[in-house]
C-alpha cells in the first residue's frame, strides 16, 4: 500500500463533499407555484421582469432572454446577416456550442489559437486569421475569465469585423469595471443546468446595439408579415422566474468564488507543479464557472509522469478535477459531409500548437461549485497536490 | 398534483439538459400517439429545425411546402439553408428532398421524405409520414415534439438536439461523434407537465395559416445568402 489514495493510502478528503449545484430554497418553490397557478407558462411578464432586471444588472441597454446559450450566439450572427460564404473566427478550446452556432448560421468557422497564460483566444492569432471574408470573431471567456478586451477589440476595430463575446460561462464577469455586454457588438450568456445562473436551460444576450435587439426581436416573434425568419427561441416564464430568484444569490456567490480562487491561486503557485492562470488586474470580476489551472508538464515529463495520471491521483484524494476541453478541430463532426454541405466548403482542421499543449498536456479545471466551498476546502486541494508531488514516484508505471 | 411534480423537479437539481422528465415525456407522447419514438423540444420551430437537421437537409436541397401554410414550414426550411418550393398541392411534386405538409398526403414519389406539421392536433392520422412535428404549447405552455417510427431518424434527432451526444451518453460526457449538434432541449419544468396535460388534452387549437409565397423575406438578400444563392 502506498501513501497516495490511488495506491491504497488515506485520501486527503474523506467523507467530505463540495457544495452541490444548483441551489434553491423557499423563494424558488413559491415562484414555481405562482407561475403554474397563473396559467401563463409560455412567457409574458416573468420574462419581461427578468430582462429588465438583468439589463440593469449588466448596465446594458438591452437584455434579450432566449431558450439557451447556443441560440443566443446563432441569433446574434443571424441578426448581423452572417451566413454562407462568411468566416467567423473562434478558439478551438471551448464547448461545441460556439462552433455549432456558427455552422447552424451557415458561416465557416476558422480556428485561431489560444494564449496559454489565459486559455482564452489569442489576439495575435485572431489578427493572423482575418481575411476579407471574416465577418466576426467569437471570443470565448473560458471558465468565465474575461477575454483581453483591450487587445482583441483593437484588432476587430482595426479590421472592421464584429466582436461577439461568448460569455456562456461568464455571467457577472467584468472587464475594467464594466460588464461584458458593454464590449463588442453583444455578449452571449448560457444558463444551462451547471451554469452560475441557471434555470436548467436558458440564454441571454446583453448588448447596447439597437440592431441586435431589433433583429433578434423580429426573429423571435411570430408576426403578420415576415421580413425575416421566425424561430421560437424564446425563454419561458419558468426559466425567467427561477433565474430572477437565483439572481438574488448571484453577487454573493461570485464574491465567494473569487475570494476562494485568489487563495487557491496563491497556494497552487507555491506548489511548484501546478500554477494558476495569469493574474490580470483588468479582470475586475470573474464568475469562475471553471477554475482553470496549469500543470508543469515539462517537469512532470522529467519525473516520468503525465498530467492525466496526476489528475487521476487527485480524484482519488477526493478532489474533483478534470483535464478540460479537447480541441474542437479534432471532432469528426467538423469534417462531416453534412457540415461541408451546409458551408459549401471544408473547415481547416490544422492543429494549433498552444491548444494542443493545453488540451493534451497542461490544462485542468474544477467546476464552480467547488469554489463555493470554504478556505479549508481550498487547502485540501492544494494539500492534495503537494502530497502527490511529494510521492510522485508512486505514479510511475 | 402538478405543483408537486414541479417541486420534485426543483429538489432533484436536474432542471434541464436532458433530465428524466424529458425522456419520460417522450415515451408518454409516443405511446399516446401509438408511435415508437417522440423527442420533446423547447418549441414547435425547434422541433421542425432539429428534424430537418437530423435528415441533413440544408443548402442545395429543395423542400416543398404549401403556398398557404403554417409559416414555420417555409421559414424553418430556409433557416437550415434549404430552398422552399411553394406549391398548391403535392400531387405531382418532384425534384425536392422533402415535403412539409400540414395535413396527411399521399406522395406519388416515395423517395421524397414526407414530414407532417400537425400543429397541436394529436388526433391527425400521420401514419405514412417519415416524421411528424407537433406544437405542444397548448398542453405545456411551450414545447414541440418530433414523433417517428424510424429509429435512425429518432437517434439522429436526439443527437442534434443535445450538442451531438448519443442516447445514454449522459449530460456531461464530452463524447461527440459525427453529428454537429445544437441545443434544442426542453426544461424539466415543462417536460414534467406533459403526462398530466395529455390526460386532460384540450381540443386542437385553430391553425394560423398564411399565404407565404409573397412574404418579403423570400425576396431578401439574407434569404439568398442562407440558401447559398449569393
Amino acid at each position: 500500500m502506498g501513501k497516495l489514495a490511488i495506491k491504497g493510502g488515506v485520501p486527503v478528503r474523506s467523507g467530505k463533499s463540495f457544495p452541490g449545484w444548483p441551489q434553491s430554497g423557499q423563494n424558488e418553490r413559491e415562484k414555481l407555484i405562482g407561475i403554474y397557478e397563473s396559467g401563463n407558462l409560455g412567457g409574458g411578464t416573468e420574462v419581461e421582469a427578468f430582462a429588465e432586471r438583468f439589463a440593469l444588472y449588466s448596465d446594458t441597454k438591452y437584455c434579450i432572454p432566449m431558450a439557451n446559450g447556443t441560440v443566443t450566439l446563432e441569433m446574434t450572427m443571424r441578426a448581423l446577416e452572417i451566413g454562407r460564404g462568411d468566416e467567423v473566427i473562434l478558439p478551438p478550446y471551448t464547448f461545441i456550442a460556439t462552433l455549432s452556432s456558427i455552422i447552424f448560421a451557415g458561416a465557416t468557422p476558422v480556428f485561431a489559437d489560444i494564449d496559454r497564460e489565459t486559455y482564452n483566444i489569442s489576439p495575435e492569432s485572431i489578427a493572423a486569421k482575418i481575411t476579407p471574408k471574416t465577418k466576426a470573431v467569437i471570443a470565448v471567456c473560458v471558465g468565465g475569465r474575461p477575454i483581453d478586451v483591450d487587445a482583441i477589440q483593437k484588432v476587430t476595430d482595426e479590421k472592421g469585423v464584429y466582436l461577439i463575446i461568448d460569455a456562456a460561462q461568464g455571467v457577472g464577469s467584468a472587464w475594467s469595471g464594466k460588464s461584458l455586454g458593454k464590449y463588442g457588438i453583444a455578449a452571449s450568456i448560457s444558463c444551462q443546468n451547471s451554469k452560475n445562473l441557471t434555470a436548467g436551460e436558458g440564454g441571454i444576450i446583453i448588448t447596447d446595439s439597437d440592431l441586435i435587439y431589433n433583429k433578434t426581436t423580429e426573429m423571435l416573434n411570430d408576426s403578420c408579415c415576415y421580413n425575416n425568419i421566425y424561430q421560437d427561441n424564446n425563454m419561458t416564464a419558468f426559466q425567467a422566474g427561477i433565474m430572477n430568484v437565483q439572481m438574488d444569490r448571484l453577487d454573493e456567490q461570485i464574491t465567494k468564488r473569487m475570494d476562494n480562487a485568489a487563495y487557491l491561486d496563491k497556494r497552487l503557485n507555491e506548489t511548484g507543479i501546478v500554477s494558476s492562470l495569469k493574474i490580470d488586474g483588468r479582470i475586475t470580476r470573474n464568475s469562475y464557472h471553471l477554475y482553470l489551472c496549469r500543470f508543469n508538464y515539462e517537469k512532470l515529463a522529467e519525473l516520468d509522469v503525465d498530467r492525466n495520471k496526476f489528475i487521476a491521483a487527485l480524484n482519488a484524494e477526493g478532489v474533483g478535477i478534470s483535464n478540460g476541453y479537447m480541441p474542437l478541430y479534432t471532432f469528426p463532426c467538423v469534417s462531416s459531409d453534412y457540415t461541408e454541405k451546409i458551408l459549401g466548403s471544408k473547415v481547416d482542421v490544422s492543429p494549433l500548437p498552444e491548444c494542443e499543449i493545453a488540451s493534451y498536456k497542461e490544462g485542468a479545471w474544477m467546476y464552480q461549485s467547488v469554489m463555493l466551498g470554504e478556505i479549508s476546502d481550498m487547502d485540501d486541494i492544494a494539500d492534495a497536490v503537494i502530497k502527490i508531488y511529494e510521492n510522485i514516484e508512486e505514479l510511475r508505471d | 398534483m402538478s405543483t408537486k411534480i414541479l417541486l420534485d423537479v426543483l429538489s432533484s437539481g436536474t432542471w434541464g439538459t436532458v433530465g428524466p422528465c424529458m425522456m419520460e415525456a417522450g415515451s408518454v407522447l409516443a405511446e399516446y400517439l401509438n408511435m415508437k419514438y417522440a423527442l420533446i423540444t423547447y418549441s414547435k420551430t425547434s422541433a421542425l429545425e432539429v428534424l430537418l437537421r437530423s435528415l441533413e437537409i440544408t443548402c442545395g436541397d429543395k423542400v416543398a411546402v404549401a403556398s398557404y401554410s403554417d409559416p414555420i414550414d417555409s421559414l424553418t426550411a430556409a433557416a437550415v439553408g434549404a430552398e422552399p418550393v411553394f406549391v398548391d398541392n403535392f400531387d405531382d411534386v418532384n425534384d425536392v428532398k422533402a415535403v412539409i405538409s400540414d395535413k396527411p398526403v399521399d406522395l406519388k414519389n416515395k423517395d421524397i421524405i414526407l414530414i407532417i406539421n400537425a400543429g397541436s392536433d394529436l388526433k391527425l392520422d400521420c401514419s405514412n409520414a417519415r416524421a411528424v412535428v407537433y406544437d405542444l404549447d397548448p398542453y405545456i405552455g411551450k414545447g414541440g415534439a418530433v414523433v417517428t417510427n424510424d429509429q435512425d431518424c429518432y437517434y439522429s434527432a436526439y443527437s442534434y438536439h443535445t450538442c451531438g451526444r448519443s442516447i445514454g451518453g449522459g449530460s456531461t460526457t464530452l463524447q461527440f461523434d459525427k453529428i454537429i449538434g445544437g441545443d434544442f432541449r426542453i426544461t424539466e419544468w415543462h417536460a414534467c407537465l406533459l403526462k398530466e396535460s395529455l390526460e386532460n388534452a384540450p381540443e386542437s387549437t385553430p391553425r394560423k395559416f398564411k399565404n407565404m409565397q409573397n412574404q418579403p423575406f423570400f425576396s431578401s438578400e439574407y434569404f439568398k445568402k442562407l440558401t447559398g444563392r449569393v
